[in-house]
């Protein structure tokens, strides 16, 4: 019982429980967290749990339990960087924040475990941040950078040596993790201190992913992509739409100019060594630097005064586009996981059920599709007969008089039980149910059903006025709006909220059946959206073509 | 570790659903709950703030029938998938013997379809337990949509381990795959509880959808 009362207030009080993860929250959420031992069992749990974590792991050097996970690139504070610049080269910047950091592709820095240092090329480090130079680098300056590692940096090499020395390290057996995504490229020019710096990174990743695990279970870590053996050189660039990107810029950088500058066809190159470690991730981004050196000039002056640090996002879906095909390889060493005999679980005959149900579905839209676009053919033939009657004889498909089943056509009671679950009740529900339960949904006030044709089946929307104007022209809006984005490419409109002064009014439509709610206050609470399109979309299938 | 009742004769194995927030851990559970026989399952219990987010978590008991002398029950959690529930998270995994990870296949989940992937792990390693050793399968859900990352990336991400196991393109609202998903991680936990347990044999049967 005293789970449950525990469990009741925590109902009552929806407070972020997780300090730890969100130092802002901290102050106002860590009582909660850390009750006293008296408060539940479970707060108990919690209390005895966290004591069970070895006190090693709370610490940095001896993390055996919680993974570093080794980013794709070093963050150096500028002061850093600006303060080892030649002289003559850094820029007298006053106000330069010792508080910001760069990041660097950990590839391009050469590191050395013994001073602490790295060594990264002028050039990189100008194109990364160039307002700390007073002058620009090119491209051909073979100077390099020296800096002493920022502390987090020397502490994962300390690791690594640590771990190199340790003698029931098991090497072959460890495999890096997901997010250590340093890959060794084959062709890569063959120079000493990089060598050494890309063995080093590999260890690094080896070890890292060794030390929380013992070897035996290390083998089950994800591998980064490995390298294309078809010549995947450092300067292999990946072609990509602009537009996309320029959408996805934060609003800071966000400027409607700017499409029109860049047109819906101009496509950029970015280095696709950048990219590729970061698709583990499942997000890419590119620093702003990289970013306008692929840039046409026109657009390129817009950024100027942006912050350089700034990190640009370029979306998967366009990556994904020309991306080669062996860009996403999975382990060589893969063991699928297979069960012995199959056991009959509580659960088997259901999804077998389903497999059939689904499958049945799949065909049936299939004839469907096959006997529309016969029909369609059929129609198009006729109407092709009537324009240019000929003397010869066609063969006419005859539409088929829709033949309505008399088991069919006695009026049948709409089965709503797919809403039972969506609703979380057992009760048997029809309409008028259904209309009060979405009027009861947080943040909405009054719902109608309705036709796309203006006809209403059930419910109101409280005012004559708003009633007829969503019976009669919301409908027609929604479909027009709906088409006019599917031109477009933008398919899967789910709804469309009206706003005045002081009510806001929403339509869903699925082109047949309409639903309209009105909002209390505010647009909708997250997840009420969701559940009124699969509300309408569970209700169109209870209801028959006559009904709507 | 499944709970061995031996007074009662009852067997409790615990799956949970996990993945990133609004993926479909909730809706899953919703659907399981329509489909099976009121008679062979609890209520379901969500618990959820006002706006339908999940709080703490969805509970849902499956019972099944006795044989063997054991009774066979399963008890079907989610869990909170925003970031900042982590803790709650850690305390529904407690003792977890099966997980569903619900991974949401529109393009701009694929970074919080890692994370949370990320987090599991992490959060498995909190109860000394290994995501290798525990008997898991994948739901890229929302096939439906159209802005979907393919298979072979969401693959790429989630299932790039020494161990591939088994993963579902399913649709929870309509219920495309989502028993397959269930029934492919009960079947492994009931494998591995056979080997560890070979004295005691949990047999469920199988029981009628509605």
């Amino acid at each position: 019982m005293a789970f449950f009362s525990w469990f009741k207030s925590k109902s009552e009080n929806p407070g972020r429980d997780e300090p730890e993860s969100h130092p802002s929250s901290k102050t106002a959420a860590e009582p909660k967290t850390i009750a006293t031992a008296g408060t539940s069992p479970i707060r108990q749990g919690v209390l005895r749990f966290r004591e069970t974590v070895p006190k090693s792991a709370r610490t940095i050097s001896g993390s055996a339990t919680f993974k570093r996970p080794v980013r794709a690139t070093i963050d150096i504070p500028l002061q850093t960087l600006w303060q080892s610049l030649p002289e003559g080269l850094a820029q007298d910047n006053t106000s330069l924040d010792p508080k910001r950091r760069i990041q660097i592709p950990r590839k391009q820095v050469r590191i050395n475990d013994t001073d602490h240092t790295g060594t990264v090329s002028l050039y990189v480090v100008h194109a990364v941040c160039p307002d700390i130079f007073a002058a620009p680098v090119p491209a051909t300056d073979n100077r390099s950078l020296k800096f002493p590692l920022p502390a987090w940096e020397r502490l994962r090499n300390v690791e690594v040596l640590e771990v190199k020395t340790a003698p029931d390290a098991a090497p072959e057996s460890v495999k890096p993790q997901p997010d250590r995504p340093i890959v060794e490229k084959p062709d890569s020019p063959a120079q000493g201190p990089k060598e050494q710096t890309d063995q080093h990174q590999t260890d690094e990743c080896e070890k890292l992913s060794d030390k929380p695990q013992p070897p035996s279970t290390t083998n089950g870590e994800m591998q980064p992509p490995e390298a294309h053996p078809n010549g995947t050189g450092r300067s292999r660039n990946l072609r990509i739409a602009l537009s996309p990107i320029l959408r996805h810029l934060p609003p800071e950088l966000n400027r409607t100019a700017l499409h029109d500058v860049a047109g819906s066809n101009s496509e950029i190159e970015l280095p696709f060594d950048l990219i590729e470690p970061q698709l583990p991730n499942g997000r890419v981004t590119v620093p702003l630097s990289i970013f306008l050196e692929a840039l046409p000039e026109t657009i390129r002056n817009a950024f100027t005064e942006v912050d350089q640090s700034t990190q640009v996002a370029i979306p998967l879906k366009e990556i994904f586009r020309h991306l080669p095909s062996d860009a996403l390889p999975l382990r060589a060493d893969q063991e699928v996981d297979e069960v012995g005999d199959p056991i009959d679980t509580p659960f088997t005959t259901t999804a077998r059920e389903d497999a059939e149900r689904f499958r049945n579905a799949a065909s049936t839209v299939e004839k469907s599709d096959q006997e529309s676009a016969r029909l369609e053919l059929g129609h198009s033939a006729q109407s092709e007969k009537t324009e240019a009657p000929s003397d010869t004889l066609e063969p006419v498909i005859p539409a088929p008089e829709p033949e309505i089943p008399a088991a069919a056509a006695a009026k049948m009671e709409p089965n709503f039980s797919a809403l039972q679950t969506v609703f979380l009740t057992d009760e048997r529900l029809d309409l008028p149910t259904i209309i009060d339960k979405i009027s009861a949904l947080p943040g909405l006030q009054t719902a109608l059903l309705h036709t796309a044709d203006g006809r209403r089946l059930t419910g109101a929307i409280g005012d004559e006025q708003f009633e007829r104007t969503v019976l009669t022209l919301f409908p027609v809006l929604f479909g027009e709006v709906k088409t006019k984005l599917d031109e477009r490419a933008c398919t899967g409109l789910e709804t469309l909220t009206f706003c005045w002064r002081q009510e806001q009014i929403s339509v869903f439509s699925d082109g047949r059946l309409c639903l309209s709610v009105r909002h209390s206050r505010r647009p909708f609470k997250p997840g009420v959206r969701e559940k009124l399109s699969l509300i309408l979309s569970r209700l169109a299938e209870a209801l028959s073509p006559s009904e709507i | 570790m499944p709970i061995i009742n031996y007074a009662s004769k009852e067997i409790q194995f615990k799956v949970v659903y996990y993945g990133p927030a609004l993926g479909g851990k909730t809706t899953n559970l919703q659907y399981i709950h329509s489909r099976i026989s009121p008679s062979y399952r609890g209520d379901l219990i969500s618990l959820a703030t006002a706006a339908d987010r999940t709080l703490f978590f969805d509970f849902l008991p499956v019972n099944s029938i006795v044989l063997q002398g054991f009774k066979t029950k399963f008890q079907l959690y989610t869990v909170p998938g925003q970031v900042i529930y982590n803790t709650t998270r850690q305390l529904v995994l407690r003792s977890v013997d099966g997980v569903v990870f619900v991974a949401d296949s529109q393009w701009d989940k694929m970074q919080e379809n890692v994370e949370s992937f990320r987090n599991l792990e992490e959060n498995l390693g909190r109860q000394h337990l290994k995501l290798d050793e525990l008997p898991y399968a994948l739901q890229y859900n929302k096939r439906d949509l159209s802005d979907v990352a393919p298979v072979n990336y969401l693959e790429f991400l989630l299932n790039n381990r020494k161990r591939r196991v088994r993963c579902f393109e399913a649709v929870a609202t309509t219920g495309f795959n989502v028993f397959a998903a269930l029934d492919a991680v009960t079947q492994l936990l009931l494998h591995k509880f056979n080997r560890e347990h070979p004295t005691l044999k949990p047999m469920p049967a199988g029981f009628q959808a509605e």
